[in-house]
């Protein structure tokens, strides 16, 4: 079980994660929402050890991540926000570097890597340049070094930014695998849809701030409203959205 | 003409008297053409390349080939004094060397221009430089400016239809380092990562080729005298390792090393390591192999063999020395160009290449006749890199330490007077 246990991170002053509080349980997949800005990926970071926090506290199994990053880390599986990748390494090598640094014997690395090359219906490409590469296929790329290891703790950044619907598709059905097998996953989208699809939990966090946190069923009951973007929308939307995209194209128009 | 615009604009009013206009124009013309010269048959060489050769070839070939150039470039910069000061040497003898060097044949060209030696054999280089120009200009307009400009961006930038991959012996040499030399699977993964980065990265490439020709130049000054020979190895290996050592600091694709960080299961020591590994199986051992012919057909096979055992110890030791606090998987870390102090930096480098190679080949001959202090050097050499390679990996706070971060100069320095 992840626990985050009062996050809180400054820069220059301001609360960009402001004693953020929840839990992910293993089999289960929690997802983080949020509008642009308001904290997600801050937060994830700080899980993934990628900045520190201000205050506050990581656990897993009830273990301070602090006290042995290292054991955090062969347990975590990452996809950030941003497809940055090595662009000269080929799919193929960017794969086994990860494999490698994640201290899996070599043979074992080469095989599920071409193995997830195929799945991911990148087998034709793995010899090419990651700078060759699309958006979605740099995705697919990240998702398979995120699950090469068989990590307990998944934390999932945007994964389909990109992705095409077939690969989307593919991925739900994923991540609802993996739940199934016990893993605990942490899932960050915008794409509202599918999140009240897949996940058990949801977390909404606006301005650094934790403004909801439980199913999707029991957050419909609680707002009385029949969907999540309802929900969204009434705990992080202060304008009026209709008006203002009206004003949006009578601007545009006017000559 | 950038580059040589205030040569030409400060020289002729320097040396003119009361020839000024005349020396101006000849100086101009002789300097123009030099430099024409050269862009026009690095042109020509690219236009030849890329028409006769497939374009699978010409990716492999023209990286080798940029590389290759920026390194002769530079060679070519630091012996320019050199054949600037031997010149008139070359002249009285009639060296070959002369009708070899286009540099000189330009020299000839200035003395065509404006006659000042009365020189006919100079005279007669101004010729050559003429009909290179012509002949470079000629190459240029039939292969590079109708076929480079069609070619170049459909086979530089298209990605290759069906990449194979490496080949079976790229993967046999492979499996063969993983097994004898890189155990442990983190070792594997930066290895690998730093001959790919090197190999694949222009910056760097680029960066070290600017070593490696100042290295030649060093090499080719060297040439010519017993002590030269014996120098040779010993400032070749200090460009090497000082040249990785520069080059690793710089980062390649920076923000992509969150899969480095991410990753970072294991204590530092098998990532110190690799790249210790990659150092002297993938550069010292290579350049003592390049220099085994020469110092095989110059010394008996004995001395040479020390020369060369001798050579390889103090580079690994020097390595050890300089890779002390490098603390990073080689370009992964920021880098902040700014806070290095260029002064020491120039003081060391004149020391390694002055002091380090002519003490350490005096010590080599005085060792030679003295077998327990060869015995002595070469245990001291293997302790002292073995305990530097500890030292250098042990865990201060017990947890992985590698640097992500440079510790840039501070904006604002405090003086910490406020008790904390």
């Amino acid at each position: 079980m992840l626990e985050i246990q009062r996050l809180t991170k400054y820069y220059r002053n301001t609360p960009v994660v402001n004693d953020v509080s929840f839990t992910v349980r293993p089999g289960e997949v929690t997802g983080y929402l949020g509008p642009n800005g308001s904290g997600k990926s801050t937060t994830v970071k700080i899980i993934a050890g990628l900045i520190e926090a201000t205050t506050g506290k990581v656990l897993l199994d009830g273990r301070d991540i602090r006290e042995d990053p290292m054991g955090f880390r062969r347990r975590l599986g990452y996809v950030p926000e941003e497809a940055i990748l090595y662009s000269y390494l080929t799919g193929l090598e960017y794969l086994q570097l990860i494999g490698r640094l994640r201290s899996l014997p070599p043979q074992e690395v080469d095989r599920k890597a071409n193995e997830l090359l195929d799945l991911f219906s990148l087998e034709s490409y793995r010899h090419a340049p990651i700078s060759t590469y699309s958006k979605g296929m740099k995705q697919r790329v990240l998702i398979s070094a995120a699950l090469l290891h068989n990590p307990d703790v998944l934390i999932l950044d945007e994964p389909l930014s990109g992705i095409d619907v077939t690969s989307a598709q593919l991925f739900k059905h994923l991540l609802a695998e993996l739940a199934s097998k016990g893993k605990t996953i942490l899932y960050i989208s915008h794409v509202l849809e599918v999140v009240e699809r897949v996940c058990a939990q949801v977390i909404i966090i606006y301005k650094g701030r934790i403004m909801a946190a439980d199913s999707v069923e029991r957050l419909r009951g609680l707002m009385n409203v029949p969907s999540l973007e309802g929900i969204f929308a009434q705990l992080v939307e202060e304008r009026d959205l209709e008006s203002l995209a009206r004003n949006i194209v009578r601007t545009i128009q006017t000559g | 003409m950038d580059v040589n615009f205030f040569g030409m604009l400060f020289w002729p009013s320097i040396d003119a008297g009361p020839h000024l206009i005349n020396l101006f124009v000849s100086h101009v013309t002789a300097v123009l053409a030099a430099g024409l010269f050269a862009a026009l048959s690095i042109a020509a060489l690219q236009g030849v390349l890329i028409t006769i050769l497939p374009a699978k070839a010409y990716r492999r070939v023209s990286v080798t080939i940029q590389t290759a150039l920026m390194g002769v470039l530079v060679m070519l910069l630091f012996l320019s004094p050199l054949m600037g000061f031997s010149i008139e040497r070359l002249i009285k003898n009639h060296n070959p060397s002369l009708y070899w060097f286009p540099g000189f044949w330009f020299v000839g060209l200035y003395e065509r221009l404006r006659p000042a030696t009365h020189n006919p054999l100079l005279a007669g280089l101004g010729i050559s430089a003429i009909r290179a120009l012509g002949c470079a200009a000629g190459v240029c307009a039939a292969t590079y400016l109708p076929f480079y400009r069609r070619h170049a961006r459909k086979m530089l930038e298209a990605p290759e239809p069906s990449p194979s991959g490496p080949g079976p012996l790229r993967k046999r040499i492979a499996g063969i380092l993983d097994c004898l030399l890189l155990p442990h699977p983190i070792e594997s993964a930066v290895f690998r990562f730093i001959g790919q980065t090197i190999t694949r990265s222009v910056k760097h490439r680029l960066f070290l080729a600017t070593y490696g020709g100042f290295g030649a130049a060093v090499a080719v000054m060297s040439l010519g005298s017993e002590s030269g020979l014996l120098r040779l190895p010993l400032t070749l290996s200090f460009v090497l390792v000082s040249g990785l050592r520069a080059a690793f600091n710089f980062p390649s694709e920076l923000r992509a090393n969150w899969a480095f960080q991410v990753s970072e299961t294991s204590h530092a020591r098998p990532y110190l390591l690799a790249t210790r590994k990659w150092i002297v199986v993938c550069s010292i051992l290579p350049l003592f192999a390049l220099l085994a012919p020469m110092e095989f057909a110059c010394f008996p096979w004995t001395a040479a063999l020390f020369h060369l055992a001798f050579g390889i110890a103090l580079s690994v030791l020097l390595m050890e020395i300089l890779f002390l606090g490098f603390r990073k998987v080689p370009f992964t870390c920021s880098h902040f160009p700014g806070k290095v102090n260029l002064v020491a930096l120039g003081v060391v480098y004149v020391l390694g290449f002055t002091v380090y190679s002519s003490t350490m080949a005096g010590f080599e001959s005085w060792m030679t006749g003295t077998p327990s202090a060869t015995a002595l050097f070469f245990a001291a050499a293997a302790s002292v890199s073995l305990l530097l390679n500890r030292w250098q990996a042990r865990e201060p706070d017990g947890a992985a330490t590698l640097d992500y971060e440079d510790r840039g100069d501070p904006v604002v320095r405090t003086l910490d007077l406020t008790p904390q």
